[in-house]
């Protein structure tokens, strides 16, 4: 099943050859070279993964995490970073980041991330429904 | 100097370098990260080249010429950071303040870009020489520079003139907002007390014209 991701960095050239690197090993990629263009597109679309950068303009990528996990706490959040401090990658885990990645990447590691997030949404997809028809079951009453 | 003073003096001077030299190598990975992925594209289509999609020379073109334009600007934030490192070597030199200030203000060119600040600089015709400590110069023109983003205006712009007014040397950071706020004032004031002292310079905050002038008497000028 293809991988939906969103890739969210404010170096265009960066995220323009990333996501044509993905396309060719048959991802599905979209960009956004800002935080608030990234919720735009979560808000409106589905993904697998989400890889974020760190520090962007405007938006605190930990901000960005937080606020995607609120608006779809399915989501696996990947971050990209130049250089994580032990502190910001704490954090980054505790606000429900699934893991962090040191720039430059190296795309066949990126990619098993991105596998295994897809792997890991479906679970709690799965789940969600389980969950939802359970309920719609006890509350009929056949 | 007493003994507090000197250690807060210090430390921030360390964090200044820190911060500066943080920054810098956090652009300096963007680009590593740009050159990857070129060279990987490179591969890529190598590799599909061997399946028989035909290479396009154009392409290859341009990823050669992505590539050499992340070297050159990495090779740019090299050379800045490594003018800000010389910059602590001797305690007093002859800088041009151009030069210096231009330096300052690109080392700060991430950090502005996080809080989505642009900063516009003028700088005289004229070449200015002072005779100043570089690294303390540098801190100070730094600090002013993160106290007027904080209170920049909402067009998130912050405009830096430097400029000769009658005998003195002027550092204008304009399109401040909030300036009558006592509190901040006091911060940055005690903040650069230490070093204004030290490069002979004072420091005036203009609430009425929305400013903050550092200002060099003409003595400094060789």
């Amino acid at each position: 099943m293809t991988e939906k991701v969103l890739l969210v960095d404010d170096e265009q050239e960066f995220i323009d050859t990333l996501a044509e690197r993905m396309r060719n090993r048959g991802m599905d990629v979209e960009t956004a070279t800002s935080p608030k263009k990234a919720l735009q597109l979560v808000e409106e679309g589905s993904f697998d993964a989400v890889v974020l950068d760190l520090q962007m303009p405007e938006m605190d990528g930990l901000e960005a995490l937080r606020i995607l996990k609120e608006k779809r706490p399915e989501i696996q959040v990947i971050l990209l970073t130049g250089h994580a401090t032990v502190e910001k990658g704490i954090e980054a885990m505790k606000l429900g980041a699934m893991d962090l990645v040191e720039k430059p990447a190296d795309l066949s590691k990126l990619t098993e991330k991105i596998q295994k997030a897809q792997a890991k949404k479906m679970i709690l997809v799965e789940k969600k429904s389980e969950e939802k028809i359970k309920n719609i079951m006890m509350s009929k009453s056949w | 100097m007493n003994d507090s003073k000197f250690a807060i003096h210090s430390e921030d001077g360390v964090r200044f370098f820190g911060e500066t030299v943080a920054s810098v190598s956090h652009e300096i990975k963007n680009c590593l990260a740009i050159m990857n992925e070129s060279a990987g594209l490179l591969q890529d289509l190598v590799m599909l080249n061997q399946k028989g999609k035909p290479l396009d020379p154009a392409r290859i073109d341009r990823i050669a010429q992505q590539i050499s334009g992340q070297i050159k600007r990495a090779d740019t934030i090299v050379k800045n950071l490594n003018s800000f490192a010389h910059s602590s070597d001797v305690p007093e030199k002859n800088i041009d303040l151009s030069e210096t200030l231009s330096l300052t203000l690109a080392l700060a060119k991430r950090s502005a870009a996080n809080r989505g600040v642009s900063i516009h600089l003028t700088l005289p015709q004229k070449k200015i020489m002072i005779t100043t400590n570089p690294f303390f110069f540098m801190q100070v023109i730094r600090q002013c520079l993160d106290f007027s983003m904080a209170t920049v205006n909402p067009e998130k712009v912050v405009e830096v003139i430097l400029q000769l007014k009658e005998d003195n040397i002027e550092i204008v950071f304009k399109k401040l907002e909030d300036l009558e706020n006592q509190n901040q004032k006091m911060f940055i004031m005690e903040k650069l007390e230490i070093m204004l002292e030290k490069l002979g310079a004072h420091l005036d905050i203009n609430d009425e014209r929305s400013e903050m002038c550092l200002v060099f008497d003409s003595s400094h000028q060789k």
